[in-house]
């Protein structure tokens, strides 16, 4: 039997994400446009506005998609759709798989 | 060991015999901004020309410990590609096959730009022209292509001291720019627009037929090479791009473009690590990032002439 979606169990089943260390990025940026450069890999990644807020504020605890997508439609003004909650996705496989954020 | 507080003699101060027994004997040691090489090339059809080439730079005399030692020898192949060949090496090692002997001259600049880029790790290396007005440095990464070489040296004959038509060199964790002055490859159309632009260039043979089309060398200003332990600050980050026909523009870039542009500009930005992260992050706050549009060579160093002149006050 399937949980209801908004139940305890159903939204514990969700992945969760967190940016790594503070310690292991560094960032420089002007006019919202940021060169992030990260220790463990020794990789410079060059984002935009919203990354840095995923990354710098959203993701400091541990957030399921769904989550980040409301953080991320309050900070910016945007509407929380399918565009933009596919758009986030993508962002957190994207980040996942370069180090930069871990699985909670 | 050359004496600390010892003035240096000139190429220069060589007769023309001394100077080519010992570039085709035990060598001759130069000094080349912060590198200190040991030259020995026994084909002698070079000796003349890099005698001009050089002929301003510090000569190294005595027991000496050298960056490196460039070596260029002729030798024959017998088969199927008969003939003189050229082969360069540095400290024993052919870095790549023997190129035609005709090709010599060219051979050995590339050959030292090849050391340098792949060596010497204790500089952050930029793909970029330097050079200093008003005791501030002008940078122009670029790559092959877009006019670097071309506008450095019309830059060079016109007021500016010359650090580098090929690297941009800086020790991490400062934004003083190194003079590293050699001669300058120009290639193809190149050679006859510097000739008209500035008939007072020095240029070198011409050399047909080579991997990059027709080369000749620029020698570099005797000032720049006497000044190359002066050090400038970057104070201009100019990414050029020369296209015909292309009206003259200057436009001024964010930071960020600047770092990005930067960054993949450089030979061992990846290698340094955190260190050239740091680097690129002090020079573009340091300096002011454009973007230069042109066609015509005469405008854009005048428009670069006005903005290091504007900023000077």
């Amino acid at each position: 039997m399937t949980a209801p979606a908004d139940s305890p169990s159903a939204t514990q089943s969700m992945p969760r994400w967190s940016t790594v260390a503070s310690d292991e990025l560094l960032w420089c940026g002007w006019s919202g446009e940021y060169a992030l450069y990260h220790r463990p890999s020794g990789k410079t990644h060059f984002v935009n506005e919203a990354a840095r807020l995923l990354l710098s504020q959203l993701l400091r605890e541990p957030r399921s998609l769904d989550e980040v997508v409301a953080g991320l439609a309050r900070l910016q003004g945007l509407a929380p759709d399918e565009g933009l909650t596919g758009h986030v996705a993508a962002l957190l496989l994207r980040f996942e798989a370069l180090g930069l954020i871990e699985r909670a | 060991m050359s004496g600390a507080g010892a003035t240096l003699r000139r190429v220069a101060d060589l007769t023309g015999g001394e100077w080519r027994a010992r570039l085709a004997g035990e060598g001759v040691g130069v000094r080349v901004g912060p590198f200190d090489l040991r030259l020995r090339v026994s084909a002698g059809a070079l000796h003349e020309p890099l005698r001009r080439f050089y002929r301003d730079h510090p000569l190294l005399e005595g027991e000496h410990v050298f960056s490196c030692h460039a070596d260029l020898r002729e030798v024959w192949h017998l088969g199927r590609r008969n003939g003189r060949r050229i082969r360069f090496s540095v400290d024993g090692i052919a870095p790549h096959e023997d190129m035609p002997a005709e090709h010599g001259l060219a051979v050995l600049e590339w050959g030292l730009n090849l050391a340098i880029a792949m060596r010497f790790h204790s500089f952050l290396i930029l793909h970029a022209a330097v050079l200093e007005r008003h005791g501030r440095a002008l940078l122009l990464p670029a790559w092959p292509g877009h006019g670097k070489t071309t506008l450095c040296a019309a830059l060079a004959h016109r007021g500016w001291r010359l650090f580098s038509d090929e690297f941009g060199l800086l020790r991490p964790g400062t934004t003083h720019m190194l003079p590293v002055p050699r001669p300058m490859p120009l290639k193809n159309q190149s050679i006859e627009v510097i000739r008209s632009f500035a008939p007072h260039a020095e240029l070198g043979p011409v050399i047909p037929g080579t991997r990059k089309g027709t080369i000749a060398h620029v020698k570099p200003p005797a000032d720049s090479v006497e000044r190359a332990q002066q050090t400038a600050p970057a104070a201009w980050i100019v990414f050029p791009r020369w296209s015909a026909g292309t009206p003259l523009s200057l436009e001024e870039t964010g930071r960020s473009e600047g770092f990005a542009q930067l960054a993949t500009n450089a030979f061992n930005y990846e290698l340094l690590g955190e260190a050239a992260y740091d680097t690129v992050r002090s020079l573009v706050t340091a300096a002011r990032c454009f973007r230069l549009a042109y066609s015509d060579l005469e405008q854009a160093v005048r428009a670069l002439d006005a903005l290091a002149d504007d900023d000077a006050g």
